[in-house]
């Protein structure tokens, strides 16, 4: 193994890799690049090609154009098991006649590995996910997050370049979850693999990742850290779909400075991704933890405000450590604003509020971007 | 059950009188285990095992292909063309292989226009013709508990052992057959059983040559009225059958604990 091999080990290409599910594309011209040692996470919803990008990783699909390097070499025409690669499976995948060592040494087994290292990794990679109690079991005798541990260790214990991981939590309860991604972020850490995550819960992309490639009808929208993908969605789409969001249908004007409809009018001192055009339609975003809300003035302003909407508050909603309130506004759909709990204004449900913004906070997307 | 073992230890008394027990003995068991007959036990093994093992060979592969490779919708398709000549009389299923068999008939047409055969096919009413004509009958019997176990297999197991490394051929003996042990078992049993004492395919295809037990246990009963010895007839080969049976069981069961003892982990770290 060469020098520049060694450094290139976990990292991932893909290069206008395209593949093709009868006349629809799964995936479209999609390049990425993935860093050795990255927390990378696949998010989008279902159908967007995430999971087929992950098949094509692991060698269980074939991309019909484009190439993919792991590690710096091309794996084109490798089979699953010659890849040095392994996935934790949607459904864990565990061999029932099995017990959990056994299920983990499977690898290990294939290799051909000495029985003593087996014996001795077998027992590292349990002790890592503390199953080593269990290391006798049936997978049947095990729980969600048990079974979901071995899994974990099963693949980890071939010591592969990449972990690829397919929605590993979806079958675990809410609490659990929240458990298991703390522990697998800190796993990755502590191992410095690569890890490939697809998920469609974008709390859990954003909560693990050290960056996140949101994806839609087998493209990538946009592929950047947590932090830049919340605070700067680059498309109305991801807008949407990462966090919630107050829409507001519009025309730009001042080339998006500004957005004007019959109920508000927004400004925006932020730097937009896309050129806009005057009088072009729009849609303006404001996030619903910018809102601020106020009893409105008795001489409520008529006519058309800057930033500003008054509605009446419908409900009051405490979702632990956030409270969301629900704005009722004639003319449109509801306004949502939330406060941290400590936070929230004391305003009874029924009062006429007033909404708003800073232009610090309103993103603007031209429209077309979201009926591609 | 009991009546036939109860009879066997009888005698045929007179010609007129197929069945006497007030005198019992084992002398119809000396009789049954002759060597006339004693041969025809063992070619009927013999057919049943070779049958059994045929059907296996091509059941399992069909039924692999059919869950695996075929796509949902279509196995309908498959499985109706497996089941729809089950539906026929037995005999008139066997009675086609006659005429397909015949020394001038289609298969021997086919291999004299293949220029593989240029005289008359001579297979019928051989031991050839009744293993063909067995394994035709019973196919359905073993393909389709394995399509149920292959079916039922979750295919994310064989993804899970090649993403751990372990080509096709690994995942089949590690994985797949393993876990679909029971379908396995269930259509050998299926098939060698009624194999065993199948006496129509033997009668219809095997002519003198092809004698098998359940036509012989027939003759006793039917033909010769001879109960004591048919009944002592149908005794051995149910032990026979058992015999057999026990046989690959123990084979089975040791192979498993040889299996798993090859698989054991034994880890280093205290529990």
């Amino acid at each position: 193994m060469k020098d520049s091999d060694r450094a290139e080990r976990g990292a991932v290409r893909l290069v206008d890799v395209s593949k093709r599910f009868d006349q629809t594309f799964a995936v479209r011209s999609f390049n990425l690049q993935v860093r050795p040692g990255e927390f990378l996470s696949l998010l989008g919803p279902s159908g967007c090609g995430k999971t087929t990008t992950l098949r094509m990783l692991s060698g269980f699909e074939t991309p019909d154009t484009g190439e993919i390097l792991i590690s710096g070499k091309s794996v084109a025409g490798l089979p699953p098991y010659k890849r040095d690669v392994n996935t934790v499976f949607q459904a864990y995948a565990l061999f029932p006649h099995m017990s959990v060592a056994e299920n983990v040494s499977y690898g290990l087994m294939q290799k051909h590995v000495a029985r003593g290292e087996i014996n001795r990794r077998v027992g590292e990679a349990l002790e890592m996910v503390r199953m080593v109690s269990f290391a006798k079991r049936s997978p049947k005798q095990l729980s969600g997050g048990q079974q979901q541990r071995v899994a974990l260790a099963r693949a980890l214990v071939n010591q592969p370049s990449v972990l690829l991981l397919d929605e590993p939590l979806g079958a675990l309860d809410r609490k659990l979850r929240e458990e298991m991604q703390i522990e697998l972020k800190l796993l990755q850490s502590q191992l410095g693999i690569t890890f490939i995550f697809v998920t469609h819960d974008q709390e859990e992309a954003l909560s693990m990742s050290d960056r996140v490639a949101v994806m839609n009808e087998g493209e990538i929208v946009q592929l950047d850290t947590p932090d830049t993908i919340y605070e700067d969605p680059n498309s109305a789409f991801v807008a949407g779909f990462i966090g919630q969001q107050n829409f507001f249908n519009g025309v730009a004007q001042e080339q998006g400075r500004l957005v004007t409809n019959e109920l508000v009018n927004l400004s925006s001192s932020r730097k937009h991704s896309q050129i806009i055009a005057n009088e072009s339609n729009v849609l303006a975003s404001v996030r619903p933890e910018t809102i601020s809300l106020q009893v409105a003035d008795n001489a409520a302003t008529h006519g058309v405000s800057l930033n500003r909407i008054e509605g009446e508050l419908a409900s009051i909603a405490h979702l632990g450590d956030s409270v969301q309130l629900i704005i009722r506004v004639p003319g449109r759909s509801e306004i949502i604003s939330k406060y941290s709990r400590s936070d929230a204004p004391n305003i009874g449900v029924g009062t006429t509020v007033s909404c708003s913004w800073s232009d610090l906070d309103v993103h603007v997307y031209p429209t077309s971007t979201n009926e591609r | 059950m009991l009546w036939i073992l109860f009879y066997s230890f009888g005698y045929k008394p007179d010609l007129y009188h197929s069945i006497a027990t007030d005198r019992l003995s084992l002398g119809q068991y000396k009789l049954a285990a002759s060597s006339t007959f004693f041969q025809t036990f063992m070619g009927t093994l013999r057919i049943s095992l070779t049958g059994t093992a045929l059907c296996f060979l091509i059941g399992f592969p069909f039924a692999y292909w059919l869950s695996v490779r075929v796509p949902p919708s279509r196995r309908p398709i498959f499985l109706a063309l497996i089941l729809i000549p089950f539906w026929t009389n037995f005999l008139v299923r066997t009675i086609g292989w006659r005429i397909l068999l015949a020394p001038s008939g289609i298969f021997a047409g086919v291999l004299h226009f293949l220029g593989l055969h240029s005289t008359a096919l001579e297979v019928l009413d051989t031991r050839g013709a009744v293993q063909l004509g067995v394994v035709y009958n019973y196919l359905p019997l073993m393909i389709l508990p394995l399509y149920v176990a292959l079916d039922r297999l979750d295919p994310g197991l064989r993804e899970a052992s090649k993403d751990l490394g372990a080509g096709r051929v690994r995942t089949l003996f590690k994985v797949t057959i393993p876990l679909v042990s029971p379908g396995i078992i269930a259509g050998l049993l299926l098939v060698f059983i009624p194999l065993s004492g199948d006496f129509i395919t033997a009668t219809v295809l095997g002519g003198a040559k092809g004698n098998m037990a359940g036509r012989m246990i027939y003759d006793q009963f039917l033909v010769a009225q001879n109960w004591a010895l048919g009944s002592a007839m149908a005794v051995v080969l149910i032990l026979l059958i058992a015999a057999v049976v026990l046989f690959f069981g123990l084979i089975a069961i040791v192979g498993r604990h040889i299996i798993r003892y090859r698989r054991r982990v034994e880890l280093a770290i205290a529990v």
